[in-house]
């Protein structure tokens, strides 16, 4: 099978399985119980007739196949429809959302694989030695602790010094602040959530560049390279790094697509507003527009993880298309 | 085949750096815990809220009713009156006179602008009435309750508005009207096609928005920090800010984080956590205010309940209640926060409550006693029997309830019954089922806040509320009658006497409901601002932000 031929079946594949997460997303929603009026069940100063009129704002009071058939329509013309609790577009609620999540993801990145990747080539080079058990200590110590719990410790150590909620200070417009004064108060309030993120997720990556590198480190070019005289860290770096960079990428790859939700608990913690915060409130107000259009793009983010996941692959593997 | 980035790699990385510091500062936005300056002589006043309670969805009044929201429109849309420690008192109105017989009031308005230069008179006040009263049972539901029992709104000049209620109301109803926010007609009406138009119209959309209260909003945040700037088109007392910011968290730790950074003037309705993590930092006072709320086990008073009719007796519903560690429930849930429940209404009606009613004290020993004289005996496994029949109970809650129900569960072991918790995500769903009609459950929880007026918590158990917000089932038209009748009692001893046979009626004849506890309205108040009146409700409150004592 070729590259196109095998990228084209990768796409026709990924565009089912949206459809099908589109359907499952509809059903699995309105199979909860509950809609958008239950929140105001015990609202005692509401009139009688206020939760009609809200499910019929809503389209809910509309058969189940009506609605249905509205949802697919909407969604093959990129209307995600609009949010049951603030009325407004769910495309613009959930990309401005995205938009706020996207750069703390991106330096939490950074600070996983740097961390993690000189961890785990340290790690690997220092094999047996105390090095590499106080580094693969540390490194299973913040893979196993769950996030928003060292978000919760980051919150209570750093309050006084970083921000400790939302993405900017709101007062500082009032200033009239220059371009780096904005950049950098965006940068302090990343500081602590991503900083979360990047710490749960060097663990696992240390881990992996470790295993990957001491196979690397193993193989015959290595032993050939070490023969020839060339420096220790010339081996690691043009040689060994780079040929364990395939499982590291996928693995980055992978994680991006499922983080991007997995930013619920620390934006809940840090009270930061990005998707997963957006998806949060959604599902406490039973707003099904906003879920309904916030797990598809969670899934298609998947996919087109995935998706690049293959294309890198045969960027950086020849052995693959061959 | 080794890779070739060598000379590319620097190039990435300074690429990478470069759209993360560009994409952070450009991309997005909303949101924000700023390093506001706070105390005396101080331009800002920054207001913490809890996600749960306050979130700021939207500045128009029809589409939330949200504390965060009720806060802002207080700031921004007229109210004709205002609370000042439970009393009506003038806020836009300057006075009122009630006609003889008690069903017209008319209003003297202060002569006032809207922030965009236009006269705001009366007609603002009649126009945006007639929309209530016209959509009250649907896009209005939630705010149509402030005028209620209200026949109609007149403009007889452009300071002077008659309220005419259906029938005589004593002066305290007034007090429904400080969630009455006058909106401004020459926005509003452009959207008044038809009552959903109204209330997903978006004033937030276009700011700063036309204000008619002391601050206009120049930034709004559902979800972060909206901010408020002082209206110097204002009729009233110029407030001693200049700025206010309204902050939403997430949770509470984050809030009582920012507080304990002096990044917060108050947390406002912050809660027993928050209260309880902050209590005795320096530089903040936890205010413990009376409470507007009542926690209550309702019991099945619906005659259908044919697996347990021993519930229906009142002396089994006083053991119950006799069972109750309520000094525990108010101890782990509210972290002491709070009084045992001694009626349907809260300690803010206190003047409505006879003195003579009283928690039920904690004596399990009585408990077991009276059941013991009803013949149930204990069996093997620690369970009464009524009359052959275990008295295993269901109770219904929601999942957040959860050790409530489990200091429930405990309690209730002691005298022989046994409580098993059910969670109820829909709770109507799991009451009143599908037709609206009450099931045969046996306990449902429930908890209400309300203002000081008594009305709306004793609709609660009439009759027409079964289906809505009835969780006992019970109907009596006696209850019903006297209902209606202390509405229109303009005398106060005597309305006073009607509701202490209501509250006797509900809560010992009947036992329909056991009141648990009354959770105290709890602020946090940065000591900087330690002048700051959190008695009042309404404009009052924004204005006389200050600090000193």
């Amino acid at each position: 099978m070729g590259r196109t031929e095998f990228l084209l079946r990768r796409l026709g594949f990924g565009l089912m399985t949206v459809f099908i997460a589109a359907t499952i997303n509809f059903v699995i929603f309105r199979a909860a119980p509950g809609d958008a009026a239950t929140q105001y069940q015990q609202c005692l100063t509401c009139s009688p007739g206020f939760r009609d009129e809200l499910r019929a704002e809503l389209g809910l009071d509309r058969p189940l196949l009506v609605q249905y058939v509205l949802y697919l329509r909407d969604l093959v013309q990129l209307d995600f429809g609009t949010s049951f609790q603030n009325q407004r577009p769910v495309s613009s609620e959930l990309l401005g959302a995205l938009a706020n999540t996207l750069p703390m993801l991106g330096l939490g990145l950074l600070i996983g694989l740097v961390l993690g990747v000189a961890v785990g080539v340290l790690s690997a080079w220092r094999r047996g030695r105390a090095t590499d058990v106080v580094l693969m200590s540390v490194s299973l110590f913040f893979y196993s602790l769950p996030v928003q719990w060292l978000g919760l410790v980051l919150l209570f150590a750093f309050s006084g010094s970083l921000p400790v909620s939302g993405i900017e200070d709101p007062y500082l417009r009032l200033t009239d602040p220059s371009t780096m004064e904005v950049v950098a108060d965006r940068l302090r309030h990343l500081a602590l959530p991503s900083a979360t993120i990047g710490l749960v997720w060097f663990g696992s990556w240390a881990l992996l560049v470790r295993s990957s590198m001491l196979e690397a480190l193993g193989e015959d070019y290595v032993l050939t390279a070490r023969a020839k005289g060339l420096r220790t860290w010339t081996i690691i770096r043009r040689y060994a790094l780079r040929n364990s960079l395939l499982p590291i990428v996928t693995l980055v790859l992978l994680t991006l697509g499922y983080t991007v939700a997995g930013t619920l608990l620390v934006e809940t913690v840090f009270s930061y507003p990005g998707i997963g915060l957006e998806l949060y409130r959604a599902v406490q107000n039973r707003d099904y527009a906003v879920l309904q259009g916030g797990f598809l793009l969670l899934t298609i983010a998947i996919v087109v993880a995935n998706l690049l996941a293959d294309l890198l692959y045969f960027r950086l593997d020849p052995r693959i298309e061959s | 085949m080794t890779l070739s980035l060598r000379h590319r790699r620097p190039r990435l990385a300074l690429g990478v750096i470069s759209a993360t510091v560009l994409f952070t500062a450009g991309c997005g936005g909303g949101g924000g815990g700023g390093n506001p300056p706070s105390g005396e002589g101080s331009e800002l006043f920054t207001v913490g809220l809890t996600a749960e309670l306050g979130a700021l969805e939207s500045l128009n009044p029809w589409a939330t009713n949200l504390v965060g929201g009720q806060l802002a429109r207080t700031m921004t849309y007229p109210l004709l009156v205002q609370l000042n420690d439970n009393l009506v008192e003038p806020a836009w109105a300057t006075s009122w006179e009630a006609s003889e017989e008690g069903r017209v009031y008319t209003f003297e308005l202060a002569e006032a602008e809207w922030s965009d230069g236009e006269p705001m008179t009366a007609e603002d006040a009649a126009w945006t009435g007639e929309q209530i009263l016209k959509y009250a049972n649907g896009a209005a539901g939630l705010v149509a309750y402030a005028l209620q029992g209200v026949e109609s709104m007149e403009a007889v000049d452009d300071t002077t508005l008659r309220v005419t209620y259906t029938q005589p109301v004593p002066e305290t109803t007034l007090s429904l009207l400080t969630a009455f926010n006058v909106l401004p007609e020459h926005v509003y009406s452009e959207h008044a096609e038809d009552g959903r138009a109204l209330k997903t119209f978006k004033p937030e959309d276009d700011l700063p928005m036309v204000s008619g209260g002391p601050f206009i909003a120049t930034s709004f945040d559902p979800e972060g920090t909206t901010v408020f700037e002082r209206n110097e088109s204002w009729y009233g007392e110029e407030p001693s800010v200049e700025t206010v910011g309204i902050q939403v968290f997430q949770n509470d730790e984050a809030m009582a984080q920012s507080l304990s950074n002096g990044d917060l003037s108050i947390a406002y309705a912050a809660g027993s956590k928050v209260a309880a993590s902050v209590e005795g930092d320096d530089g903040l006072e936890v205010r413990e205010e009376e409470s507007a709320s009542v926690d209550l086990l309702n019991i099945n008073s619906s005659g259908n309940n044919p697996d347990h009719p021993e519930l229906q007796d009142p002396v089994v519903r006083e053991a119950l209640s006799l069972a109750i560690d309520r000094d525990e429930l108010i101890e782990v849930e509210l972290d002491g926060f709070g009084e045992p429940g001694r009626s349907l209404l809260p300690p803010i009606q206190n003047a409505w409550i006879p003195e003579d009613l009283q928690a039920d004290p904690f004596d399990p020993d009585a408990a077991n006693q009276m059941l013991d004289d009803l013949g149930y005996t204990v069996g093997a496994d620690g369970i009464r029997e009524a009359d052959g029949r275990r008295m295993s109970y269901e109770l219904v809650v929601w999942a957040e309830l959860d050790r409530i129900a489990q200091i429930l569960t405990r309690n209730f072991a002691e005298i022989g019954v046994e409580l098993e918790p059910v969670i109820a995500p829909d709770y109507d769903a799991a009451v009143f089922g599908p037709d609206g009609d009450y099931g045969t459950l046996d306990m449902v929880f429930s908890t209400w806040t309300v203002d000081i007026e008594p009305n709306s918590i004793l609709d609660i158990y009439t009759c027409a509320a079964i289906g809505v917000l009835n969780f006992a089932g019970w109907c009596n038209e006696s209850y019903d009658e006297m209902v209606h009748e202390q509405q229109g009692a303009l005398d106060d001893e005597q309305r006073a006497e009607i509701l202490g046979q209501i509250q006797e009626l509900l809560l010992r004849t009947d036992r329909v409901a056991l009141p648990l506890y009354h959770a105290a309205t709890v602020h946090v108040v940065a000591e900087a601002w330690a002048g700051t009146d959190t008695d009042r409700v309404g404009p009052g409150f924004w204005t006389g932000a200050t600090s000193g004592g």
